[in-house]
């Protein structure tokens, strides 16, 4: 056990924390406040409409639901964002082939990796769960609550993540998949994305008042069936209810004695299992073939040293599976399924669109595929991912200049890709004229130009270069959200302004080409000069 | 050529990684830079290939500043890095092409290059797959034919014996040795003091970022006055400090 809590320190310290990056320690507490403050209003509105909620719902002794839901929810969100991460923790990170020499037992190795996981989700609750819990006590709290809120929000994540654990270890352990590593990686990360959109839906049907609301007029059972899929929770959720009398104890014992067989279970089959799949992880495919001739002659063509720089910087990035799933599929793909998604949701495709295309159209449309775009943070993380291999940069005799410029050209042909794909989505949902798209295309090719070298001047500043799978490199990299954050900002300010100044179409065009312009302008600028000083 | 003059690098404004270092290689010699762990071998590659900026002093390569003219020096050596653990998805192919894209090597050259170098370290059937799958000692050969594909002037190694095969090593040495026959210049670092011994016209001794001793095997020899191995006077100086 003792073994087990050392490792657990030292993987700790190893910069397997959300929070490794390429700050400071203040600017690190500064960005930390600084998410806090964007999570803050969806925090206060999930605790308001809790508390606003729970009068009415009480009135039909229905105020349990809220628990239910908000934990069923809680579970469903880690389990999502867990078994991704649990799956790159437990088997492809490099610390396995260090790891595995060590007289170290699988349940050694893997608990200590599981209490990691189950720290990051304690993030995940603070969003979700938090809010509900402070809302729910507020108005029907009292020590006990307190107490078994306590308790349940330290327990409550080992269910999912232990029950992802178990279904990641059988993967490992029996399937042929993992031969090849990155194509697995990259398969299971399409899946995410897929199971990112069901989740959202689900969301959608079982979480907030509105919903429960909507579920019980409807007569629907789509919590009811959500909650019965983890039983624990319902388990949670009637120990807080009934935190006042007895059976809110019993309801407790019974959701920790899971808890506790559940973990019993997981360390039973990781002593079974986990090697099984571990060993050989690092192994990778090769065909060993001579090239042939006519191979070798079709390779060897002369580039220019800006063409070759950027096909290698576009190889990378589409054969490393994280890359590919959370710069170009998360940039490109995601947008405009999620728009689809979020406009179909709520009556469905019966429900015409028919926008004027005024000024509010086009400002807030412009800034919708701004920031969207934007998510696929290549540029954001160019530097973060040349990792160990960041020295290359400096002795190559390529001039900074000329590297930052390829690394910002591949992200521009990706993010414009996304920004034509929105727009022709957009096109067909929404009937857009063509004078609108043709003013959306050229504001927001000027963007990405712009955000682009936002990005990469924030990288520059603050690359993230010590990580051990490449997944850290762009997943827990705060360069991109700054970005996103700025385009949010500049966007709600300049459409406020059109709006509310009840600017014509034409000058708001101009307005916004102008203030782009200037901006894109600024920040190459900056990339080029102050940027590359950071290089030196 | 390699010239240092008064060069110095300091970590934390406290530890001395390189304390004023003067060092010249001329061209046609083999030069090793020999030092215990830590002694300040890697910082002072890195800061001659551009990799780390030195505190104060003059980098020379071929006479032009690494400083003031970076672009122009670069183009002067190949670096052979002492991690070979870089580009891992490209294919090794890929990788040679991408170099001498970087270097300006014209096609027919590089094609006739990456065929002697294959054969030379029995590359043949790697090149195709990707260096992810690559043996360390292949990972450093690899890196190694990056460096000779566009035959530049200097060769400034760190540590390029590490993790190769007998073959390999031989190969490479007999390499290093044509490169300074033909009148250019090799420099790299190691810690095996028989490599060194074998293979240098003159060495280095840096300790704690100091020069112990610089010159012939032949001048340390008379220095100590004994014949002792190499090893032996390695050791008895850097005890002495």
């Amino acid at each position: 056990m003792s073994k087990l809590l050392i490792l657990t320190k030292i993987l700790l310290k190893n910069n397997d924390n959300p929070f490794e990056s390429g700050f400071s320690n203040k600017k690190k507490l500064g960005m930390i406040v600084l998410i806090i403050l964007c999570f803050l209003p969806i925090t206060f509105g999930f605790a308001a409409s809790t508390i606003a909620s729970y009068d009415m719902l009480a009135k039909l002794n229905l105020q349990g639901m809220l628990l239910a839901s908000t934990m069923t929810l809680s579970c469903i969100t880690m389990i999502v964002f867990g078994f991704f991460y649990i799956m790159s923790v437990f088997y492809f990170s490099k610390d396995i082939d260090t790891l595995l020499p060590m007289p170290l037992r699988p349940y050694e190795i893997i608990g200590a990796k599981l209490i990691i996981i189950i720290l990051f989700e304690y993030l995940v609750e603070l969003i979700i769960l938090l809010p509900t819990l402070v809302g729910f006590c507020y108005k029907a709290g009292n020590p006990i609550f307190i107490i078994y809120g306590i308790i349940i929000f330290l327990t409550l994540p080992i269910i999912p993540i232990v029950v992802c654990g178990l279904i990641s270890m059988v993967i490992m352990t029996f399937t042929d998949l993992v031969k090849d590593k990155d194509r697995f990686k990259f398969l299971s990360g399409m899946l995410g994305i897929v199971m990112a959109i069901v989740i959202n839906i689900l969301i959608r049907k079982i979480s907030g008042p509105e919903a429960l609301i909507s579920s019980l007029r409807d007569n629907s059972d789509a919590i009811n069936n959500a909650s019965k899929a983890f039983p624990s929770a319902r388990f949670a959720a009637f120990s807080l209810l009934n935190s006042s009398n007895i059976s809110g104890l019993l309801n407790l014992i019974i959701f920790l004695i899971i808890s506790i067989i559940v973990i019993v279970i997981f360390f039973a089959a990781a002593e079974a299992l986990y090697f099984k799949g571990a060993i050989g992880i690092s192994e990778s495919t090769s065909k060993g073939k001579k090239l042939s001739h006519r191979e070798l002659n079709k390779s060897s063509v002369k580039n220019s040293k800006l063409k070759s720089y950027m096909i290698k910087e576009l190889k990378l990035l589409f054969r490393t599976p994280a890359y590919l799933q959370n710069c170009v599929l998360g940039g490109v793909i995601f947008p405009p399924v999620m728009l689809l998604i979020i406009l179909f949701s709520n009556g469905g495709m019966s429900k015409s669109f028919n926008f004027q295309m005024n000024t509010m159209f086009f400002t807030i449309a412009t800034g919708i595929i701004l920031v969207t775009t934007s998510f696929n943070m290549i540029c954001a993380t160019a530097i973060s991912r040349e990792g160990e291999s960041f020295f290359v940069m400096r002795y190559i005799p390529v001039p900074y200049r000329d590297q930052i410029i390829a690394k910002v050209l591949i992200g521009i042909m990706v993010s414009i890709t996304a920004v034509v794909i929105m727009l022709i989505t957009g096109a067909i949902v929404f009937k857009i004229s063509s004078l609108m798209l043709i003013m959306l295309f050229i504001i927001s090719v000027i963007g990405t130009i712009f955000y682009s070298f936002l990005g990469i001047f924030i990288d520059l500043k603050f690359p993230k270069l010590d990580w051990d799978n490449e997944a850290k490199a762009v997943k827990q990299n705060f360069n991109g959200i700054i970005v996103t954050l700025a385009l949010l900002f500049i966007s709600a300010f300049t459409s406020l302004i059109c709006i509310f100044l009840n600017i014509n179409l034409i000058i708001s065009f101009f307005i916004l080409l102008i203030v782009y312009s200037i901006l894109a302008l600024l920040a190459y600028k900056l990339s080029i000069t102050k940027g590359i000083s950071f290089l030196k | 050529m390699i010239e240092i003059i008064n060069l110095n690098k300091s970590y934390n404004k406290t530890t001395k990684a390189v304390n004023n270092l003067n060092l010249t290689i001329n061209d046609g010699e083999i030069f090793g830079f020999l030092g215990h762990n830590g002694a300040g071998k890697t910082t002072t590659l890195k800061m001659i290939t551009g990799i780390l900026n030195k505190d104060s002093g003059y980098i020379g390569i071929n006479g032009i500043d690494i400083t003031q003219n970076p672009l122009e020096a670069k183009k002067q050596f190949g670096y052979v890095p002492d991690n070979p653990d870089i580009f891992l998805r490209l294919k090794g192919i890929e990788y040679l092409n991408f170099m001498a894209d970087i270097y300006d090597v014209d096609s027919n050259l590089r094609k006739e290059r990456i065929q002697s170098l294959t054969e030379r370290f029995d590359m043949s059937t790697a090149l195709g797959d990707k260096i992810q799958s690559y043996s360390h000692g292949m990972r450093q050969k690899i890196i190694i034919m990056g460096v000779l594909i566009h035959s530049p002037s200097t060769w400034i190694l760190d540590e390029p014996m590490t993790g190769l095969d007998p073959k390999s090593s031989f190969t490479l040495k007999q390499m290093m040795r044509e490169h300074a026959d033909s009148g250019k210049t090799v420099f790299f670092s190691t810690h095996v003091l028989e490599v060194a011994e074998k293979l240098c016209d003159r060495v280095g001794i840096i300790n704690k970022g100091k020069l112990l001793f610089c010159g012939t095997l032949k001048e340390m020899r008379e220095h100590f006055k004994t014949n002792e191995s190499l090893e032996k006077m390695f050791l008895e100086m850097t005890e002495h400090e």
